[in-house]
Parts: C-alpha cells; structure tokens; sequence
C-alpha cells in the first residue's frame, strides 16, 4: 500500500504541475496540451488507485475519464483553439511571475491543508485511508486551482481550461468520496460536462465573430 | 401517503422526446416547428395538471414511479405546486414564440434557419425543468438542474449578435461555475449518507436525506457543514443569490421574450427548489446558516431594486427586479419557519405569474412599438391598449397593491420576518416592496400613459391575440389569487405541507384564511 500510496503522491505532484502549466501558459495551443497531459495524469491516479482498492468501478471511471477527459474534451480545446486562430492570449489579470508565485503558493497550501485536515470533511468522521487521502488533497488543489483560473484570465478559452480543471477536481474527489456509486448518474455527468464545454466553446467562437476577440474584458456592452 | 403510480413519468417524457420530435419536424417543414412545439407543450401542461390534480386532491399524497431506478420520480406538494408553474407559463411562452420569434426574425435578431432549434429547445428546456421539480435522485438533481442550464443557453443567445454572444457566453461559465460546486456538495451529501452506520438510507434519495438530516449532521457535522455551504453557492447561483448573480440581468434581459419568461418566471425557482430539497433539512442543523441566507437575500433585495431604478432598458429593468423578488423567496427559505416557508413559496408562485406576465408585455412592447428603451417610448396606450392594461396589473400585483396576489405573499414574509424577530430583515423587505411598487408604476406610467413620444414610433400597434391572450391569462390569474386567497390555500399548502418534516420540529400548519 505505501509503494502505491508513493506513486500516487508522485502522479499528484505531476498533475499539479501540469495543471499550473494549464493555467499560466500564455499560448493557448501549449495550455491545451498541458490540459492533456493533466488528464492522463488523472487517468493514471484513477487506475492506480483502482488497482490498489481492487475497485472495479474506479476501473470504470478511470476508462470513462480517459475518453471523456483526456480525449474528447481536449480534442474539443484543441479544435476551436485552432479554428479560433488565437495564439496567445490576452494577458490576465495577474503578471506571470506574481501569478506563478501565488498559484504555487496556493496549491502547495491547499494540498497541505486538506492532507493534514481530511478529517473535517471525512464523512464518516473517521480518519480517511491512505490513497484516499492524498486523492482528496489532489482534488481539492485541482478545484482552487481551477477557481484561480478562471478568476484571473482574461481570456474566454482559457477560462473554459479553468472550468475543466475545476471540473477534474471535483469529479477526482468523487474517488475519495463516493467509491460506491452507481455507474449510470457517472455517464450522465461526463456527458453533460462534455456537453457544456463543447457549448461554450461554440458561443466564445460566436464571441469571437462578434468582438473580434476572445478577450473578456472586451465584452462590454452589457453594463450597468 | 406514498403511492406508486406511473403519473410523473408521461409529465418528463412527453417534453424530453418531443424536443426531438419538433427538431426533426422543423428541419423538415420549418413551419410546422412552432405548431408542433405548442401541441407537445400542451401535452405536458395537461400532464402537469393531471399530477397537480391527484396530489392536491388528497392531503399528504406522494406519488412514487420507479423509486428502485435512478431514473425514479417522485411528486408531492412541492413538486405539484413547480409542474403548474413549469407547464402552465412552458405553454404560454411556447403559444406567444409562435408570434413573437417570426417578428424577431424580421426584426433582424436571429436566423430564420434555427427556427426549429430554437423550439426544440423551448421544448427540452421545459422538460428539464419537470424533471429537475420530480426526480428523487441527488445526482440526477443536479444532472437536470445543469440541464436547464445547457437547454437554455442558445435560447438565451439566440439572437447571436454581440449582446446575446456575450449574455449567453456569461451564462453558461458563471451557471457551470456554480453548478460545480453543487456537484461538489451533491457527492458529500451522498458520501455523508452512504457511510452511515447501519446503512439502511439511501444515499441517492433525496427524500430520505432529508428525512435524517438531524441524524447525518450529527454523526458527521464539518462534512454536512461543507456540504451545505457547496450547496449553498452552487444552486444559489442558479437562483440568483448575490453575490453570485452576476450572469442574471443579462441573461434574463437579452433573451427572447418568452425565454426570458421562463427563466425569470420559473428556472431561478427551480434553483430555489433545489435549495429547498437539499440545505432547508439542515437548516437547523448548520450554525449560521439560516442568518446567512437571510442576509444575503436581503441585500440581493435592496441591491436588485436599486439597480432596477436606474434602468433605461425595460427588460434590464425587469431581470434587476427579478434580482430582488428572488430575495422574497430566499428569505422565506431562509427563515425556516412555516410561516416563512409558506410565504416563500407563495411568493415563487405570485413572482412566477406576474413576472411572466410583465416579461410578456416587454416582448409585446418590442414587437409592436419596435423598442424597449424606456426614455425614448411614451403614451403607447392609445396604441397598445390591452397590453397597457395587463402591464399595469403586472406591475401593481409585483409591487404589493392590495387586491392582486403579490401583496398577500410580500405580506407573509414581512410577518414572518417580524415573527423571528429580525427587524433589519423585515425592513428591507418592506422597503424594497415600496420601492418596487414604485418602480414598476413609474414605468408603466412612462411608458403607456402621457403623450406619445418621438416619431418613429407613431407606427406602433397592438399584438397579436395569441400575445395578448397569454398576458390577459396570466393577468386573471394575479388577480383571482389577490381577491380570492383560498386558491393560494389550495395551491401552495400543500407545498407547504410536504416540507413541513424539513424544519424544526415546533411547527404547526398555515393557511391564509387564518394567520396569526
């Protein structure tokens, strides 16, 4: 269980690299990819974990997120990034280097947190197991990240990365939370989750034909 | 009494397949998109009904269909009172789109081509909003509540231009931004239940959550705590809870008109309901939470008329004081007293009504005067006659006159207010009720009443029946709850009753006929 328990902590520090990558890299092409990454990385938290509990339906989950995540909802970033024809994006609300800063910080502080307190959030007021626990940790920095995200960039496409990562926390969380639950709400779930990033990126492309850009700040006509 | 029976199910079915239904009719024979629309919208207002009528008919009834299933649906008085709700203003929006989305069209807000998309739409829309007020399931709950979201969007943005792109856009990130933590809420609510000690409750059943919410949150407090704050904010922001409305006023106010009356009239109910369903049992059980709740719709109350006052757009106007009455409705939840439970509820069904209607009349004024800017459009009463008239009945039943039904409901939740003692509370509603009888009077005056304004729109004329007739409808309905309280009785005690095993025990029931 350590030897697994290691690998696990080894994935999570993985994805969170990757998903601060998703988040601060200003060429939404590279940002796209290293959503991509992220996701096979949650692939590979899943399995791991899946195979350390003997879980069939993590199992399932982890093949479920694997299409849904790593392939079609990166495939539809990638597309509309393309079609779009926005390389970099407009610059956020937060230069690069205080935002590195404070999205470490954040992360770092976060995993520390909820590792060292899961018991507030045990549901059964009991301490949480090992891989549990450090998957929770996981999930909870992917969702500040995530917020972070989406709270700080201008741009419309890389805030729907924000979503997705804020996404990937709380379905991550799921493992830890919910291991027993029936397979069927899941399907519905990735599916609405796809549903609503492809629909969003269709109304940015709208946005782009109508503002010329995918930068927020422009949307203005709606004040007040 | 809970009894098995297969009534909810054809309420759900009937507009989730005749979306595509009327879709694949549209792409057919355009023409025919809107006509089937309506009749499949009928269809489920009779379904709506027929479940209304069996479960007001027989105090305490609970029907149940497929509770094994996760596609199980349960209806009681609460859901009863929401299917009225959904059905009755689904159709009315649907019979007015038949003449309201050509005149768009023409107007040169959307494309001819997404006629059937748009009513197919308008059809799923409806019935994500029945399934969201009938099922039993939390992930289902949430699945349907992130559904209406999705449906509603390209509604929302239908007329594709910058306004409606940048609307749209904002609605659909804030709402799944939100909806994300519901989810988020939704799995530890399940994961709280589901490692019960014994057992015996089923983590997905919403009913049986709520049924043991004294004993979840005692067993694991922090986590019912988190997850009642999840909760909180995440279908907080589908009901329109500040600070978390941002999306709301350009949503509701850029959205075709008929759109714009289900949104305001019913899907922040829907939000509502959700709320109900998931935090209202741990109200009691969640230090702090109740205060919260109450405080935070009162600002959204104060804050909604105060933007609504500076408004030159009639429908920004209106989606502001949506913004405010909303904070009625959460005020009363938040209370979590029977008196205020009963009053909340009641105002939903007042807001819901009177809403829609004053929505209608925006969409009318646009149609057939050409504009909704309220400095430069004036006297169009010489022109628009009935639609003059049903605006005001509109207007004075939100801002509380006596004798339409919005007095009767703002007037509960003051009582109930000044009940718990929370005089800050009582206050604002009370002043945002003024505030609002004055707003929406000092528009209805400006805009039908005094000398017709500038030239180019002396051309202006009255709408067609089929827009009236559901504004006149609506217009009935205000007025028959306002002078005959005893429907509201009929209509909402029931909801009431079906949540009463929500709140602390002391209760005891309400019915207007006999207030305190």
């Amino acid at each position: 269980m350590e030897h697994s328990v290691e690998f696990v902590s080894n994935l999570a520090l993985a994805m969170m690299v990757t998903s601060l990558a998703a988040v601060e890299l200003r060429s939404l092409r590279l940002a796209a990819y290293a959503y991509l990454a992220q996701a096979l990385l949650m692939v590979s938290i899943l399995l791991a974990v899946a195979l350390a509990t003997h879980s069939e339906w993590l199992l399932v989950w982890a093949v479920v997120a694997l299409i849904t995540k790593a392939g079609l909802i990166s495939w539809l970033l990638l597309t509309y990034i393309r079609r779009a024809g926005v390389t970099r994006e407009a610059a956020p609300y937060v230069d690069f280097a205080p935002s590195l800063l404070v999205a470490s910080v954040l992360m770092i502080g976060f995993y520390k947190l909820t590792h060292a307190q899961a018991l507030f959030l045990s549901p059964a007021a009991a301490p949480i197991v090992e891989p549990y626990r450090t998957n929770l940790a996981v999930a909870f920095t992917l969702f500040a990240l995530g917020l972070y995200g989406i709270i700080t960039r201008r741009d419309a496409i890389k805030a729907v990365i924000g979503l997705c990562l804020l996404e990937n926390g709380v379905h991550l969380s799921l493992v830890s939370l919910a291991p027993a639950m029936p397979e069927m709400p899941i399907i519905g779930l990735v599916t609405e989750v796809f549903i609503s990033v492809w629909m969003l990126l269709h109304v940015i492309s709208g946005v782009q034909r109508e503002f010329g850009s995918t930068d927020t700040a422009e949307l203005r006509t709606l004040r007040g | 009494m809970t009894v098995h029976s297969l009534a909810p199910v054809p309420a759900v079915i009937v507009p989730v397949i005749g979306a595509a239904i009327v879709y694949f009719v549209g792409r057919w024979r355009r023409p025919l998109a809107g006509p089937v629309a309506a009749v499949v919208a009928g269809l489920t207002f009779a379904a709506c009904v027929w479940n209304a009528a069996l479960i007001l008919g027989v105090r305490g009834l609970v029907l149940v269909a497929a509770p094994q299933s996760f596609l199980g649906l349960r209806v009681d008085g609460l859901s009863a009172l929401l299917l009225l709700l959904v059905g009755l203003l689904g159709l009315l929006a649907t019979l007015f789109s038949l003449r309201s989305l050509p005149a768009m069209i023409r107007r040169g807000h959307g494309r001819p081509d997404r006629v059937p998309m748009y009513y197919g739409l308008l059809v799923l829309f409806i019935g994500t909003m029945v399934w969201a007020c009938t099922t039993d399931n939390i992930i289902i709950l949430w699945i349907a509540v992130e559904a209406t979201t999705l449906s509603s969007a390209f509604l929302v943005a239908f007329a594709w231009d910058k306004r409606a792109t940048e609307a749209g856009f904002k609605y659909l990130l804030l709402l799944t931004v939100g909806i994300t933590f519901a989810l988020f809420g939704c799995v530890l609510l399940y994961s709280v239940t589901a490692a019960h000690p014994g057992g015996q409750i089923n983590p997905m059943s919403i009913s049986e959550i709520a049924a043991n919410a004294g004993l979840l949150a005692s067993v694991s407090p922090s986590a019912v705590i988190a997850a009642t704050i999840l909760l909180l904010v995440g279908f907080g922001t589908k009901a329109g809870l500040v600070p978390l409305h941002a999306w709301l006023p350009d949503a509701h106010s850029e959205a075709p008109a008929p759109v714009s009356v289900l949104l305001s009239g019913i899907v922040i109910k829907v939000g509502a309901y959700a709320m109900i369903r998931c935090t209202l049992p741990f109200m009691a059980h969640v230090p702090g939470l109740s205060t919260a709740l109450i405080g935070l719709s009162a600002v959204g109350m104060i804050w909604g008329i105060a933007a609504c006052a500076v408004q030159d757009d009639l429908k920004r106007l209106l989606a502001y004081s949506s913004l405010s009455q909303i904070g009625y409705v959460l005020m009363g939840i938040g209370l979590a007293t029977p008196l205020g439970v009963f009053g909340g509820l009641f105002h939903m069904l007042n807001h819901a009504l009177a809403k829609g209607l004053l929505f209608f009349a925006a969409g009318s004024v646009e149609e057939g005067a050409g504009g909704r800017s309220l400095t430069r459009l004036s006297g169009l009463r010489a022109h628009m006659p009935i639609t003059s008239m049903v605006f005001f009945v509109g207007a004075l039943a939100l801002g509380g006159m006596p004798g339409l039904n919005g007095f009767l409901s703002k007037l509960t939740i003051f009582m109930a207010a000044a009940q718990q003692g929370l005089w800050v509370a009582m206050i604002a509603a009370v002043v945002t009720g003024l505030l609002t009888l004055v707003v929406l009077v000092r528009t209805a005056t400006n805009l039908f009443l005094g000398r017709p304004g500038q030239k180019q729109y002396a051309h202006a004329q009255e709408v067609p029946a089929l827009m009236w007739g559901a504004m006149a409808v609506l217009a009935l309905l205000c007025a028959l709850i306002g002078v005959y309280p005893p429907v509201a009785d009929a209509l909402v005690g029931p909801a009431a009753e079906a949540i009463a095993s929500y709140l602390p025990a002391d209760g005891g029931s309400v019915t207007l006929v006999n207030l305190p």
